[in-house]
């Protein structure tokens, strides 16, 4: 839900101090997610697993856009794009099975998920591989 | 010998005194609010037929309700914005923006009451609107008709222009579109409105925000109007209703199923939205009554009564429909109103 | 047939009442279930067989002729030379690049069925195959319709919009028998994707997501329209999120068909890399990128207190935002994304088309909708679909949602251009179904009454009346179909019906006459130059080089064409020449009172034309002094010197001794209105003038100019008139 902009500018009367309580909430909701996040993972292996696979794919596909930036190229532009793409599909079939991992779908049981997984994640592969070349 | 100098000279003179001038004519355009010239039975002749260094565009029209022509009083408006228009920046009437200064006047010729103008029978005119533009000289004969592009609005204002530039090589003339008042106050004020309600009654306002038979309401109407034919009226620039041959109003189309009028779209509208409503009603408002009334004596004559009154409303709405599409489609073979021919 | 279709929706309406517990009420609701289903998928089947036992079975209009070519090119070569044709019988000389530019799904599905059924032992020509896949389909349409409507209400609302879809003359429309064109296959495969995306969304099923990512695929192969579905996922993801409804299936389906749908759609050549750089697909990016963000946003939520919440989210949206929106300004700015493409941009502004692209505002199919067509189409379902849509918004489960924008969008779409209406059709059918089945469930549902001992007769008789006023409506609407069905929708177009003075039906034939007179006694390699319009048709039936066709891919080409038409012969005869045309064709009606014929399309050819030289072509000089569009001896000069007005009145007073009639524009023609034609000779007019064929005449041997010929030899043979006509043999048909 995004909130109705409602009384931002009550919150505080001058415009330093808004900002101030800003980067301050801030810092609160990094450090809070941050420390519920470390709980999550500790309390389960598979979970870890899970991003470190997102982990490696966010630095793969960094890696991609970097070199594509050196070379000033994108030449094979549609190898770029699938090595790239494969990426954020990877990444988001991943994020996709952490969620049912924490909390199952109903009518959806954990195994038959991560069977899903493995199907969607070769269709992605198969067409990668096609449109690459 | 003298007399004939004389009569030459005096011919002379009397051509320069029956020329109309520029000033005649600014005078004479200045009589009404608009700045055009009214031509009458009395002043045509002199006007178009006298000698002259102004063009004079002539808009030939009926505003009589006998003749019923929607075209002209759209044009009539149009007309009236390029007259304002063209004295807006030339208030003598008189360009000299061009390689020669060139003067233009406007002038109506129109037909309000039963009597013909003599300006219509001159010319042997069948149709109106029509729009002349004479040249200057002092040829009566002499014209050059504009043509009235279909589909109204600014575009035709504007092609109406691009052909006077064209004839007359004005090359300044511009068009001021009046500035919508009416509509800039509304979205002002509602503007105002909601951003007031939502500073004073957040909580009031969120409410109605989120009511859901608000919404519905608001689209199923959007959806109706979709359905009522609404965005070829906008796109065509449909006329809101017809005249027939004896000058009575004429609602619907006749023969056409690709076309329609204005009025259409809120007949039909009415029509879908009742029939909406009494489906609406039988799937709801039915079953609450019959609830609410649970146990008590009236209890059957409430369901009974109200689920035959939203029945036969749909019958009756539905043979309606059918019977204008009938209008719109001759030879429609399945009317409600005339079930028998089903079981023919 | 058409009768099964009525006893359908009858029993279908009482499926949902024997919700009993027993194995046996169970299987007997199977089995009537799948009585059904063959019903109505008889029923869709055979109402779109009126055209092939009227007339033959053959290709229908214009575009499925190209289809057809297409499909017997793609079944006599490979799939990979399909992919790689490069045609360079149309558009010459340029030639198009015919496997980049067109949409593989409808000439491969047709393809495979062909080899499949070989395989099977049936073989079956190609033609046939092509001429009875859009009724075949439509049964798929219907399945597809009732899986969808069951998720949004339950199998008794979902047989009626089966029942509905089978039948409804919106969508039969495009899926006759013998209309071999892209919206038969992609009416199917949206109902499908649609259905497959309520399931995903509904359970979060990555498997249903991946499934429509598939069928996206397949419809991305099949019809340009996929746009639509490209934007209404992401419109409904987006009003999910605004309305506060986002959850955690939300992400794993729209992520999911997104990133494989997005990569699946670019290996269609035609499409590209359009995915990624056209502002069409940007909807959907950005719902991708936002439902990461909201993913996030939520996942910090349950972590953080609210209020404070509050304010992080506020503020990092709004940056977000205007970043998000900087950014695709400045992308579009620099040129690494293309602006909405023409056509979706014209569907807002609807005066668009009309000033920037003629050639797109001249197709009837994108002129907007009068009320009758809506009714025409659907007719009591019109009714009930605003109501359908007011009882889904009471409910407004997420599914519902879906219904209710696909409904607001397309009612708006379909106003705009009528041949949208054949997106709209589907969703009326649906929130239609929707209303009924609510009206049925509460008033054909008797097991109350059975129950109690005391019969409240009054309450049964109102709970009958209500019940058999909505049946009798389905009855009503069965006959309807069948009659619009009948009337519109099942000619060819290629041979058109006509009824003689002594009632019988005669077929005109034309046509395919003057097609298969090219086809006989032309050089193989002739260039025929006529209107866009029948390029397809020329090329399917012919087999012969068109200068263009309905393909529109160049304006400036058809412009060029145009421009021919509406110069005067020795002009045209320059452009021709310059083209390498070898015969030009023109349909003309006069004689028929056909009223689709050039000379009624000639304002579109000026236009289009002005649009490219405005100089040389102005559209007000074809009008005559009283600014009317005429072709009678008020005609403007420049309308008789056209080149269009001579080829089509050539010879044509003559023929009735005098003073030829014109029965379209009803206008009387004398023979001193139609100018003689030196630059051309008439090679060819068909049966009833319907088509004629003239022939660019060779340079004057003594080096005179054609014109010059022309007079001389006029002045030598004044007294031998009628030599200058003579009306070809039809021994030349074969």
């Amino acid at each position: 839900m995004t909130p109705k902009p409602k009384k931002i500018t009550k919150t505080a009367s001058t415009a330093s101090s808004t900002a101030n309580t800003v980067t301050q909430d801030f810092k609160e909701a990094y450090r809070l997610a941050l420390k519920s996040y470390k709980e999550q993972v500790s309390s389960d292996a598979r979970l870890k697993l899970i991003d470190i696979f997102c982990a490696f794919l966010v630095v793969i596909a960094g890696v991609q856009t970097l070199f594509m930036a050196l070379i000033r190229d994108t030449f094979p532009f549609n190898a770029f794009l699938s090595g790239f793409i494969i990426c954020v599909g990877q990444f988001v079939l991943l994020i996709s099975l952490r969620l049912q991992v924490q909390e199952p779908f109903e009518g959806v049981p954990k195994n038959r998920a991560f069977g899903e997984f493995v199907i969607a994640s070769l269709i992605l592969h198969f067409t990668t591989l096609h449109f690459i070349n | 010998m003298q007399y004939q100098v004389l009569l030459s000279l005096w011919s002379l003179v009397a051509g320069l005194c029956m020329a109309i001038t520029n000033d005649n004519l600014l005078q004479r355009s200045r009589k009404s609010s608009d700045n055009i010239i009214e031509l009458t039975d009395g002043n045509y002749q002199r006007i178009l037929g006298t000698g002259r260094n102004a063009w004079i565009m002539v808009f030939l029209t009926s505003s009589s309700p006998q003749i019923g022509c929607a075209t002209c009083i759209e044009a009539a408006d149009e007309y009236k914005l390029l007259a304002k228009s063209w004295f807006k920046d030339h208030p003598e009437g008189v360009s000299t923006a061009g390689e020669e200064e060139a003067s233009l006047f406007f002038a109506i010729s129109d037909l309000k009451d039963s009597k013909i103008p003599e300006t219509f029978s001159f010319y042997g005119l069948e149709h109106v609107p029509k729009f002349f533009l004479f040249g200057p000289g002092g040829n009566i004969r002499e014209y050059e008709t504009i043509e009235l592009m279909s589909g109204g609005g600014m575009e035709r204002v504007l092609g109406l222009v691009s052909d006077i530039k064209k004839s007359t090589n004005i090359p300044d003339f511009n068009i001021y579109q009046p500035m919508n008042w009416s509509l800039i106050s509304i979205v002002a004020f509602t503007t105002f409105c909601i951003s007031y309600m939502f500073k004073r009654h957040y909580e009031l306002t969120t409410k109605i925000l989120s009511m859901r038979p608000l919404w519905a309401l608001v689209w199923t109407f959007f959806t109706i109007l979709m359905l009522g034919g609404y965005m070829f009226n906008l796109i065509r620039g449909s006329q809101l209703a017809g005249v027939g041959e004896n000058g009575d109003l004429v609602y619907f189309l006749p023969n056409q199923s690709s076309s329609q009028f204005r009025i259409e779209t809120q007949i039909t509208g009415v029509i879908y939205s009742g029939l909406a409503a009494a489906v609406v009603g039988l799937v709801l408002a039915v079953p609450k009554l019959k609830s609410y009334y649970k146990g008590t004596s009236k209890s059957t004559i409430v369901e009974v009564g109200s689920s035959v009154v939203f029945a036969i409303m749909v019958y009756a709405f539905f043979a309606g429909l059918t019977s204008i599409y009938e209008i719109k489609q001759p030879g429609y073979p399945y009317p409600l109103t005339k079930v028998s021919s089903l079981f023919k | 047939m058409v009768t099964t279709g009525k006893s359908t929706i009858a029993e279908s309406a009482k499926t949902p009442v024997l919700t009993g517990k027993s194995s046996l009420v169970r299987w007997v609701q199977t089995v009537l279930t799948f009585t059904i289903f063959l019903a109505i998928f008889g029923a869709a089947v055979s109402s779109r067989l009126f055209s092939v036992i009227r007339f033959e079975s053959i290709i229908h209009e214009f575009d499925p002729w190209f289809n057809f070519r297409a499909t017997k090119y793609l079944v006599t070569h490979s799939f990979l030379e399909f992919l790689n044709w490069f045609d360079d019988r149309t558009w010459y000389p340029l030639g198009r690049v015919t496997g980049g530019t067109l949409y593989p799904g409808l000439m491969t599905t047709s393809g495979a069925v062909w080899h499949l059924l070989k395989r099977i032992g049936l073989p079956v020509d190609i033609r046939n195959v092509c001429v009875m896949f859009a009724p075949a389909f439509s049964g798929i349409t219907a399945l597809a319709t009732y899986h969808f409507t069951k998720e949004i209400k339950d199998s008794g609302a979902g047989l009626l919009a089966a029942a509905f879809m089978a039948i409804v003359p919106g969508y039969i429309s495009r899926s006759v028998a013998g209309s071999y064109d892209n919206e038969a296959i992609a009416i199917t495969l949206l109902m499908v994707t649609f259905m497959f995306w309520i399931k995903a969304q509904k359970t979060g099923s990555i498997l249903h997501a991946t499934l429509t990512a598939l069928f996206y695929f397949y419809m991305v192969s099949a019809w340009g329209g996929y746009v639509f579905i490209t934007n209404l996922i992401p419109l409904h993801i987006f009003i999910l999120i605004l309305m506060g409804r986002y959850n955690a299936k939300l992400y794993s389906a729209y992520t999911t068909w997104y990133a494989i749908g997005t990569l699946a759609s670019m290996q269609i050549p035609f499409v590209g890399f359009l995915p990624i750089r056209s502002n069409d697909h940007m909807a959907a990016l950005g719902v991708f990128g936002l439902l990461q963000l909201v993913a996030f946003g939520h996942f910090v939520k349950t972590k953080v207190s609210s209020d404070k919440f509050r304010v992080v989210m506020i503020v990092s949206l709004a940056l977000i935002l205007v970043v998000g929106v900087a950014a695709l300004f400045a992308l579009t700015y620099f040129g690494f994304i293309a602006p909405w493409t023409g056509r979706f941009y014209s569907l807002w502004d609807t005066n668009y088309a009309k000033i920037h692209i003629p050639i797109i505002a001249s197709v009837s199919e994108h002129q907007p909708v009068a009320w009758p067509a809506f009714f025409f189409d659907t007719h009591f379902l019109i009714w009930l679909f605003p109501a359908g849509v007011f009882l889904l918004f009471l409910d407004l489960k997420d599914e519902h949602v879906f219904v209710i924008v696909y409904s607001v969008l397309c009612s708006y779409f379909a106003g705009v251009m009528i041949r949208l209406m054949l997106t709209l059709t589907p969703v009326i059918c649906v929130a239609a179904a929707v209303a009924l089945s609510k009206i049925f469930d509460v008033y054909l549902d008797f097991s109350h009454t059975m129950k109690n001992k005391k019969v409240n007769v009054s309450n049964l008789v109102s709970r009958l009346l209500v019940s058999s006023t909505f049946i009798f409506y389905l009855v009503l609407f069965v006959f309807h179909c069948t009659w619009v069905n009948k009337m519109a929708y099942s000619s060819p177009s290629v041979v058109l019906p006509s009824t003689t003075y002594d009632g019988r039906t005669v077929l005109i034939d034309d046509f395919r006459e003057a097609y298969y007179w090219l086809r006989l006694n032309t050089e193989e390699d002739a260039k025929i130059a006529s209107w866009w319009d029948y390029g397809y048709q020329i090329g399917g039936m012919a087999d012969r080089t068109t200068l263009v066709d309905n393909n529109t891919w160049n304006n400036t080409h058809i412009a060029l064409v145009g421009k021919a038409m509406a110069s005067p012969e020795e002009k045209s005869y320059e452009i021709l020449k310059q083209l390498d045309a070898d015969y030009v064709l023109v349909i003309f009606g006069g004689l028929l009172g056909f009223s689709g014929d050039d000379v009624n399309k000639f304002l579109w050819m000026v236009r289009i034309s002005e649009g490219i030289w405005p100089d040389e072509i102005n559209e007000r000089n074809y009008f005559s002094a009283t600014g009317e569009y005429r072709v009678d001896s008020s005609a403007s000069q420049t309308m008789k010197e056209c080149l269009m007005y001579k080829m089509s009145y050539q010879g044509y007073p003559e023929l009735f001794g005098g003073q030829g009639i014109d029965k379209v524009r009803g206008q009387t023609i004398l023979p001193s209105d139609v100018l003689p034609l030196d630059y051309f000779e008439e090679v060819f007019t068909s049966e009833n003038w319907l088509v004629r064929l003239y022939q660019l005449k060779k340079e004057d041997s003594e080096g005179r100019s054609l014109k010059d010929a022309g007079d001389y030899e006029r002045s030598t043979t004044k007294s031998n008139k009628k030599k200058n006509f003579k009306k070809p043999d039809l021994d030349l048909r074969v």
